[in-house]
C-alpha cells in the first residue's frame, strides 16, 4: 500500500511539482519559532473562509433569489431541509467570526508591525482582501430579504448617489432598479455566490505567495533570515510542517469550540449576528424604527454619521479604511514591534482600539446629539493616530530589538 | 500589555451585547419560557387555536410538524386530523398533514375589520421576543376612543382587540404611574375576568411559550445536538494539545 502511493506520488511529481510544492510552503518553509497567541487568525481564516464557501454551496442549493420567494425559502432551509438551520447558522455566524478572525489578525499587524518593509505588498494585499470581505458580507446581508437587508442595501446603496455627476447613474447600476428590489436580489445573489468567491481565491493565493516570498514577521519584529546556519535554515526558524501544523490544529479546535457553541446555543448572539427586524419580510412601505449595519460595520458608520455633510461624511469613512493602504508608509519607527517601540506608539495603539470599540457602539444605537459629539471626538483619535504616526515614530525614542529570538 | 488588552477586548465585547430591544418606552417584563415544557406548548397551542387562529395564520409550520413538536402524536387508531380536532381545534373538515396552518380570514375582511391584515405569527418570538409578546398580551386597557375599545401600552394604537378580555378582565390605566414600572403596576382592574392574575399570567407565559417554539422548531435539536458536538470537541482539544506539546518537545 505505501509502495503503491509511494510510486503514485512520484508518477505526479514528474508531471507536477507536488514536492517542491510541499517542501516549499510546509515542510521546508521556516517560520519564527517565537509565535505567540495572535498568529494564530491567518490559519483561522483560511478555516473560516473554507467554512462560508462549504456551507453557501449547500445554501445555494434550497435558497431562492427572488423578491417573491427569498425570504420564504430561508424559512424553508431552517424549518424543511435536514439540518438546514445548522447550516444556515454556520454561514450566519461564520460571517461574523470570519470579522472577528480578521479584525484580530489585522490588530497582530498593527501589534507586530506586520505592514513594514519588506512586507509592505503583503499587507497591501491584505487590506484588499478585508475590503472585499466587506462587499461581501454587504452583498450577502441582502439575500435573507428581510426588512433590515431590505433597508440596509437601501441606504448604503444611496451613499454612492453622493457622488456628484456620477452618483444617480452609479446608484441606478449597483441596484439594476430606481430602487433596491427584485433585481438588485438577483445582483447580488450572483455576485455573492460566484464573483467574489473566485476574486477571495485568487487575492487568498497572492496574499500566501507574498508571505512565503518574504517570510512570516514575529512578536519581536526580528527578521530571521539574518542568521542562519551553514545549510541556509534559519537559526530561529522551525519547518511550518510539523510544528505550525500541529499547533494551528490545537487552534482550530479551541476556535471551533467557541464558533460552535454560538451556533448551537446562541445563533443570534443577543441580536447582533442576527438582528430582531430581520425576521419580518422586506418591505418597501415600513421602514424599521432605526437602521443600523451589523456590527462589523458599524465602526465607519459612526464615523459616516459623525459628519452633517453628507458627502464629506461618505468621504470620511471611505477614508478610514483607505488610510490602511498608507499605514507601512506612515510608521517611521526603527523597529517593528510594539514591544520596542516608545511610548507614544503604545498610548495611541490603545486609544485607536478604543476608539474603534466605541465608535462600533456608537454606530449600533440611535445617534443623540451627545453621542454624535462622542462619535466625533473618536473619530479624530482614530484618523490622529494614523496622520500623525509620521511625527511620533519617528521623535520616541525605541529600546534595541535583540539580534536573536530569545 | 498583551493579557491586558486581551481583557479590554473581552470586557468590550461583553459590553456591546447589551444593546438593541430598546423599542417601545415600556420597560419589557421578562419571562422564562421553556420550550421544552410540552404540556406548557400544548396549552399555549389550545389558546392559539381558539382565540388567535381566525385571524393570524402560522404560515411556515406544517399541521404534522407542529403536532409532533408539541407531543400530540397520531397513533395507529387516531389519524393525526382526529387528533388535532380532539386537542386543538373543534371544527375543522379535512387538513391536509403537510398543509401550513393559514387562517380563515380574507384580506379584504381583514382590511376592513381591523385596518390591515392581521400578520402571520411563525416568526413573531423572533420578530418581538418573548418579553415583548408576555408584555404586550398583558397590556391591554380600557380606552373609549379606540374602535375596539381598548389600546395597548406596548403597541399604542393597535388595530387588535383584545381578544382574551374574558380572561384577564378589563383594566384601566391608573392616572399617576411611575416610568419603567412592571406594566401589572400601571393598571387597576375595573372590571374582573374569569381568571387570577396569576393564572392569565400562566396562560399568557403558555402562549409566548408555543409562539417561542414556532418561531424556530428546530431550537430543541440545536440545543441537544449541540451538548454532543462541544463534548466531543473539548476531548478533540486535549488531544490536540499534547499532540502539540509532543511534536515540540523536539525543539529544546
Amino acid at each position: 500500500m505505501y509502495k503503491l502511493l509511494h510510486f503514485f506520488l512520484n508518477w505526479v511529481d514528474k508531471r507536477f511539482p507536488i514536492k517542491a510544492l510541499w517542501q516549499g510552503h510546509m515542510s521546508q518553509y521556516y517560520a519564527p519559532k517565537n509565535f505567540n497567541f495572535w498568529y494564530y487568525f491567518g490559519s483561522l481564516a483560511l478555516l473560516v473562509f473554507s467554512i462560508q464557501v462549504l456551507s453557501g454551496i449547500w445554501l445555494a442549493m434550497f435558497y431562492n433569489p427572488s423578491s417573491k420567494d427569498a425570504f420564504d425559502s430561508v424559512e424553508y432551509i431552517m424549518r424543511d431541509i435536514k439540518f438546514g438551520w445548522l447550516i444556515r447558522y454556520i454561514h450566519s455566524t461564520g460571517a461574523s467570526f470570519f470579522f472577528i478572525v480578521i479584525y484580530l489578525h489585522i490588530f497582530r499587524g498593527f501589534l507586530y508591525g506586520s505592514y513594514k518593509k519588506p512586507r509592505e505588498l503583503l499587507w497591501l494585499i491584505g487590506v484588499i482582501i478585508f475590503l472585499c470581505l466587506m462587499a461581501e458580507c454587504f452583498f450577502g446581508y441582502l439575500l435573507p430579504w428581510g426588512n433590515m437587508s431590505f433597508w440596509g442595501a437601501q441606504v448604503i446603496t444611496s451613499l454612492f448617489g453622493a457622488i456628484p455627476v456620477i452618483g444617480a447613474p452609479l446608484v441606478e447600476l449597483i441596484r439594476g432598479d430606481y430602487t433596491v428590489s427584485g433585481a438588485t436580489l438577483t445582483r447580488f445573489f450572483s455576485i455573492h455566490v460566484s464573483a467574489m468567491p473566485l476574486i477571495f481565491l485568487i487575492l487568498i493565493a497572492v496574499h500566501l505567495t507574498a508571505l512565503h516570498e518574504v517570510g512570516s514577521g514575529n512578536p519581536d519584529g526580528i527578521e530571521i533570515k539574518e542568521n542562519k546556519n551553514a545549510n541556509g535554515v534559519p537559526f530561529d526558524g522551525i519547518p511550518m510542517h510539523p510544528y505550525y501544523t500541529v499547533k494551528d490544529l490545537f487552534g482550530v479546535s479551541v476556535f471551533l469550540f467557541i464558533f460552535l457553541s454560538v451556533v448551537f446555543y446562541k445563533p443570534d448572539f443577543f441580536g447582533l449576528f442576527l438582528e430582531a427586524p430581520n425576521y419580518t419580510p422586506a418591505d418597501p412601505l415600513a421602514t424599521p424604527e432605526h437602521i443600523a449595519p451589523v456590527w462589523y460595520m458599524t465602526p465607519y458608520y459612526a464615523i459616516l454619521r459623525a459628519v452633517p455633510n453628507k458627502l464629506f461624511g461618505i468621504l470620511l469613512m471611505g477614508a478610514s479604511i483607505a488610510v490602511l493602504f498608507a499605514l507601512p508608509w506612515l510608521d517611521r519607527s526603527p523597529v517593528r514591534s510594539i514591544r520596542y517601540k516608545g511610548i507614544v506608539s503604545k498610548c495611541f495603539l490603545f486609544l485607536f482600539i478604543l476608539s474603534f470599540f466605541i465608535l462600533g457602539y456608537l454606530g449600533m444605537v440611535p445617534p443623540s446629539s451627545g453621542k454624535t459629539f462622542l462619535a466625533q471626538i473618536c473619530s479624530i483619535i482614530y484618523f490622529s493616530f494614523f496622520i500623525s504616526m509620521p511625527i511620533y515614530t519617528s521623535l520616541e525614542t525605541c529600546e534595541n530589538p535583540p539580534k536573536r529570538v530569545k | 500589555m498583551n493579557k491586558f488588552k486581551m481583557l479590554i477586548f473581552y470586557f468590550s465585547f461583553f459590553f456591546f451585547t447589551f444593546n438593541l430591544n430598546a423599542s417601545s418606552n415600556v420597560k419589557l417584563d421578562s419571562v422564562e419560557v421553556d420550550v421544552r415544557d410540552k404540556l406548557s406548548l400544548q396549552k399555549g397551542a389550545r389558546i392559539f387555536f381558539d382565540y388567535c387562529q381566525g385571524c393570524h395564520s402560522l404560515k411556515y409550520i406544517r399541521y404534522l410538524d407542529l403536532a409532533q413538536g408539541i407531543g400530540i402524536e397520531k397513533t395507529k387508531e387516531k389519524s393525526l386530523e382526529m387528533v388535532i380536532r380532539e386537542n386543538l381545534m373543534h371544527s375543522i373538515d379535512k387538513i391536509g398533514e403537510n398543509s401550513p396552518i393559514l387562517s380563515s380570514i380574507s384580506k379584504e375582511n381583514g382590511t376592513k375589520w381591523f385596518g390591515k391584515v392581521p400578520p402571520d405569527l411563525s416568526l413573531v418570538s423572533k420578530y418581538r421576543g418573548a418579553d415583548w409578546l408576555y408584555t404586550y398580551m398583558r397590556g391591554f386597557y380600557k380606552d373609549t376612543s379606540r374602535p375596539w375599545g381598548v389600546n395597548n401600552l406596548v403597541f399604542p394604537d393597535v388595530g387588535m382587540p383584545h381578544i382574551l378580555l374574558k380572561y384577564q378582565g378589563l383594566q384601566v390605566l391608573k392616572d399617576i404611574h411611575e416610568q419603567n414600572e412592571s406594566v401589572e403596576k400601571m393598571f387597576d382592574l375595573s372590571e374582573n375576568g374569569l381568571l387570577s392574575k396569576t393564572e392569565y399570567n400562566i396562560l399568557v407565559k403558555d402562549l409566548v411559550s408555543f409562539l417561542s417554539y414556532v418561531g424556530e422548531p428546530a431550537q430543541i435539536d440545536r440545543i441537544n445536538l449541540g451538548l454532543f458536538v462541544l463534548v466531543y470537541l473539548a476531548i478533540l482539544i486535549i488531544f490536540c494539545y499534547y499532540l502539540k506539546k509532543e511534536y515540540w518537545n523536539d525543539l529544546d
